[in-house]
């Protein structure tokens, strides 16, 4: 059995319709790959691109059920303090639907004990811990889960 | 191999002509679209070049006001 | 209808656009997108998350044989249902697609080659040159020549069991864990202050402390889930406030009511100063001080841990010494005089009012303070004087073993407690908080291991760094590496641990699951289990023991940790292990392997396995892989020793309960007395061991039982310089460290894609003013150069970090930015633990 190794190279010889290649390297050892690809431990990875965070109308979709849903637009102006939390002023139970944001879930509205609460749930309150946005690039590698 | 979907929004009265342009390209597949000028489209192709370029492509689409990138998948050929 | 995979994908792709711009698809669109007729239900079944050490229990789902999801324990006391985001993707860690299955040799013809390729070998052939090579270097330098580095993420057993193999198999003391490089301060710390490892506390100080003091932690990134049931106590409790102590500013400022940025090093001032405070102000707690506390003082000038050439530690008095001395309280008064709040400000550059106010949250007796810390002050090379200067303060006020009070040391790995520290698989430590060096201590070791008297050797082995140093001279030559990155966590490896890894004297085995940096350096890679797919146990920061049960098997040819050293061990007989000499004083053992000696021994093997022996309540069967193959409950034999060493050793105060136990509780805290947890040690009425010890003790009063005269030190350390400073080439600090959605080095966060994508790669954060000087902006390309090495990256200048001029940030996550390059391997000299938080280097545009 061949090892399956995948790796950014060999994706990229792929996407690139090289597949021509592919009997050549027959011979050769299937070469195994770090995230660092086919940069050796003593040479300077290449330069990475600048990252924008993805804009999603309607939200991204989640993998599995109890995800927490992925933040699908811009937080670089959001702050989220001791005084202030601009998350909420459009995804509060108040305002979330003048603004058409998502709603936090029930879960939020529930301190550590079980009882209910007005407004989201101290505990909670950090919204980047559990949400994150996402930039706009491929995974290094693929992931086989399967939901 | 790589196939991603798309949620296309477009100017409610070019729907037909986005569709026009769309059928015409390489490895799409148009699911499903309603009146307000909304489709749910696939792109699946050998090379993901193809289809980040196509995905650029659309955009260009006279009409098109909006795309998301909404599934990416890539897998290793020798997969399938 | 059958449908190929790529329609099924393609149906998925349909519903996730479909959903998200809120069209409607046909009945035979969503059909096709749920995939197989018929879907066995979930099966969900507690498990300890595999991240930090925060402890947080998930329940994994698992349907087919594979995790399809994970989400927060409701009945964990820990984390009541919560996850971070990092947890709420561990359902994706074990699918990453370049899963090691077979082990890798480097061959060349057909034979292993230091520059040969890997190629796919059988586990017998993989052993095979293992054990060619680490009995050839054995027979040639004796047990010194061979080492193995565990980790801190390693389930109890498995450092047990490694610690076993190496100290009474091998006689060789060089096993040291990763936990060297980021528990060791904590541990040097609580020896010399209490005689005993691990906090006082628990988490459950978190709702009863009305200040909480950060000094050097980020938990809003690093412990989010301490840091929701922070902010809770903080935005409900009236009056509670937050102070946070650090070299830049991080998210954790977000909730401060008084944000600190020192200037490295001056923490040592900081602490000193609040000592000062006190005492002038006549707020310390006298009669506890009488009672209760002993005070002393530690030899200085003592390096930086660097190797005996360097000029620093030619130039040090007393390198690497730890010798405490008597001093009586008007001396200490005296000595800590000197640290006023001008000369603190000044030294520290935090303003005097801030200072003060900080000072005088510790001096109120009225509030309750717990003190936090992590990295900033254990990866210091001051950081056991730091852990003991934090631990002055709490003794000076009393403020110390009762809820709310609570100087708390937390951990970064899931068992750095559990297995690092408590199994004490460090060069010096044997379980239950022994030492080698202690000839009563080996003894008790080679009683319970029914070892012949004189099997462990006395002499402390070599740590972490110390490793990687005698590699590269060729005095240790056999390496065996499991469960962490060392290659993309360990300091300055252009100049020490690369080097030492390629040199052809040398044989390197790494056992993992994925391909890291680490394993494509090495000679042979270990296709390893992880996790869930284990039977396994860690302890968390608050003595907290959490089991879990095998959800799923490990792919292809991977075997677990515990497998390879159990296996690994067969390899070897007594004599070619021990020698003859020894072998002769107990005739038993003669022509047995290490196996057969440490494991297959009549006490090991006790417990029976059968295919169904591993039940949960609801009857239902899990597997145990290593049990099915070693014909016994392997993880049962060797906690139940284990625990022997709780019971029967001279350090009282480490009971846990019985292994069947575990699996049905959301863990326990120990000492565990007659199934009774221990919230608050030392104190009587919390820790039944107060009692026992000290018959004639109070009620409610302390008695620290861990120092022969149940009372603790207070040790005075002074401020000493850092081990390098800014200068005109290399004109700016470097602090490393993580982010919310890694851990530690990525191998498993960077294979999630969602968590990829939250944050692809390690930027530098840096002061806007530093990037003007330099011409840069916002996402400019630099090269960050250190006397050691360089990388490149991107500038970020208004990220979640916010530096200080003079400072960059840059996380070590990204395998593709091995920002190791250029860390000094200086450690403290006491807990041989390197300074990731402090070295020189330049930054210019790319």
């Amino acid at each position: 059995m061949k090892t399956k190794i995948n790796t950014g190279v060999k994706t990229l010889l792929f996407s690139l319709g090289l597949l021509t290649l592919q009997p050549s390297l027959v011979f050769a050892a299937d070469p195994v790959y770090s995230l660092r690809g086919d940069v050796a431990m003593d040479e300077i990875s290449e330069m990475i691109p600048n990252r924008r965070a993805m804009a999603v109308d309607g939200g991204i979709s989640v993998t599995f059920e109890d995800q927490p849903p992925l933040i699908p637009h811009n937080i670089d102006k959001t702050r989220i303090t001791l005084h202030e939390n601009s998350c909420l002023s459009c995804h509060s139970k108040k305002n979330f639907k003048e603004t058409n944001a998502v709603r936090p879930p029930k879960s939020h509205y529930m301190t550590r004990k079980d009882s209910k609460l007005k407004k989201i749930s101290t505990g909670r309150y950090f919204c980047t811990q559990c949400h994150v946005t996402q930039a706009y690039t491929k995974p290094l590698v693929g992931n086989d889960f399967k939901n | 191999m790589t196939i991603c979907s798309l949620v296309i929004q477009t100017k409610p009265d070019h729907l037909r002509a986005v569709n026009k342009s769309l059928v015409n390209m390489d490895g799409i597949e148009i699911h499903t679209q309603n009146q307000q000028g909304k489709l749910a489209i696939t792109i699946d192709h050998p090379s993901r070049e193809y289809c980040s370029k196509a995905m650029t492509d659309i955009t260009h689409i006279d009409g098109v006001m909006s795309t998301s990138l909404i599934f990416e998948y890539q897998e290793d050929q020798d997969d399938f | 209808m059958k449908q190929s995979r790529r329609d099924f994908i393609k149906s998925q792709a349909v519903v996730a656009a479909a959903t998200t711009a809120g069209l409607s698809l046909s009945a035979t669109q969503l059909a096709s997108a749920k995939g197989d007729d018929v879907q066995e239900d979930i099966k969900w079944d507690k498990i300890p998350c595999r991240f930090c050490g925060t402890g947080c229990s998930v329940l994994a789902g698992t349907r087919e044989g594979r995790i399809v999801a994970t989400q927060g324990d409701p009945d964990s006391d820990v984390n009541k249902g919560l996850n971070c985001i990092k947890g709420y993707f561990l359902s994706k860690i074990m699918y990453g697609k370049d899963r090691l299955t077979t082990p890798l040799l480097r061959k060349k013809d057909g034979k292993y080659s230091k520059d040969g390729d890997f190629e796919e070998v059988s586990w017998d052939e993989a052993f095979d040159i293992m054990a060619e090579k680490w009995k050839a270097t054995l027979k040639e330098k004796g047990p010194s020549g061979v080492g193995m580095f565990g980790s801190g993420q390693w389930a109890i057993w498995d450092g047990y069991a490694a610690s076993k193999f190496m100290k009474a198999g091998l006689r060789s003391n060089n096993l040291d864990p990763n936990a060297r490089h980021c528990m060791a301060s904590a541990v040097g710390g609580f020896m010399r202050a209490f005689g005993s490892d691990e906090p006082m506390g628990s988490y459950d100080d978190l709702e009863h402390a009305d200040a909480f003091v950060l000094w050097g932690a980020n938990m809003a990134e690093m412990h989010p889930i301490l840091w929701s049931r922070l902010v809770d106590t903080r935005l409900t409790r009236e009056g509670a406030e937050v102070h946070v102590l650090s070299t830049y500013t991080h998210r954790s400022f977000e909730l401060a009511d008084n944000g600190m940025i020192f200037e490295p090093q001056t923490d040592l001032i900081i602490a000193n100063y609040i000592a000062n405070y006190i005492i002038q102000n006549k707020a310390y707690d006298k009669q506890f001080l009488a009672d209760h506390v002993n005070i002393k003082k530690t030899v200085t000038d003592i390096g930086y841990g660097l190797r005996p050439e360097h000029p620093l530690e030619k130039k040090a008095k007393n390198p690497g010494k730890g010798k405490l001395s008597n001093m009586s309280f008007d001396e200490y008064a005296k000595a800590v005089s000197k640290y006023t709040l001008e000369y603190s400000s000044e030294k520290s550059k935090v303003p005097a009012e801030q200072l003060e106010r900080l000072a005088k949250v510790y001096a109120d007796p009225k509030k309750k303070v717990m003190s936090l810390w992590t990295m900033g002050m254990n990866q210091h090379t001051r950081g056991v004087w730091m852990n003991g200067l934090v631990y002055n303060i709490h003794l000076l006020m009393g403020k110390i073993a009762e809820p709310g009070n609570s100087p708390f040391s937390l951990t970064g790995q899931p068992s750095a407690c559990g297995t690092a520290r408590e199994v004490g698989t460090f060069a010096h430590r044997l379980p239950a908080d022994l030492v080698v060096k202690k000839a009563s201590h080996r003894k008790v070791a080679e009683k319970i291991w029914k070892l012949p008297e004189g099997t462990i050797n006395p002499k402390v082995g070599y740590h972490a760094v110390l490793m990687q140093r005698m590699l590269k001279d060729r005095k240790m030559n056999c390496y065996w590496q499991q469960c962490n990155n060392n290659m993309q966590a360990g300091p300055n490896i252009n100049e020490e641990m690369l080097p030492a890894w390629k040199d052809p004297a040398n044989f390197i085995a790494v056992s993992d699951p994925y391909p890291t940096v680490s394993a494509i350096s090495a000679d042979l890679i270990l296709p390893t289990a992880m996790w869930a797919e284990k039977e396994g146990a860690f302890g968390n920061a608050e003595r907290r023991t959490q089991f879990w049960r095998q959800q799923v098997k490990a792919p292809g040819e991977s075997k677990s940790d515990l497998w390879q050293i159990m296996e690994f061990s067969k390899r070897f007989t007594v004599e070619e292990a021990w020698g003859e000499e020894l072998v002769a004083k107990t005739p038993e053992h003669k022509g047995k392997t290490l196996y057969q000696v440490l494991f297959k021994n009549g006490q090991v093997d006790k417990f029976p396995y059968k295919s169904d022996t591993v039940q949960d309540e609801e009857k239902r069967v899990y597997q145990n892989d290593e049990s099915k193959h070693f014909g016994f409950y392997v993880q049962k034999g060797l906690f139940e020793e284990y625990r022997r060493f709780q019971t029967e050793g001279p350090k009282p105060g480490h009971d846990q309960a019985p292994f069947d136990t575990y699996h049905k509780v959301r863990g326990l805290r120990w000492p565990v007395v007659e199934g009774k947890e221990t919230l608050w040690r030392y104190r009587e009425g919390y820790d039944p061991f107060v009692k026992k010890l000290n018959p004639k003790v109070k009620k409610g009063d302390v008695y620290f039982y861990g120092q022969k005269d149940g009372k603790a030190n207070l040790i005075f350390a002074p401020y000493e310089p850092p081990h390098e400073t800014p200068n005109e080439e290399y004109d700016m600090w470097l602090c490393t460290g993580r982010l919310l959605e890694h851990w530690h080095t990525g191998t498993m966060t960077n294979r999630v894609p969602e968590l990829h994508r939250a944050a692809p790669d390690a930027l530098v954060y840096m002061n806007p003013n530093d990037a003007k000087k330099r011409n840069l902006r916002n996402g400019s390309k630099v090269k960050i150069i250190s006397p050691r090495g360089e990388i490149t990256t991107r500038v970020n200048v208004r990220g979640r970090n916010k530096m200080p001029e003079g400072m960059v940030f840059v996380p070590f996550f990204d395998a593709r930015r091995l920002v190791n390059k250029l860390i000094i391997d200086a450690t403290d000299p006491l807990s041989k633990e390197t300074d990731y938080k402090k070295c020189v280097v330049k930054v210019i545009k790319a």
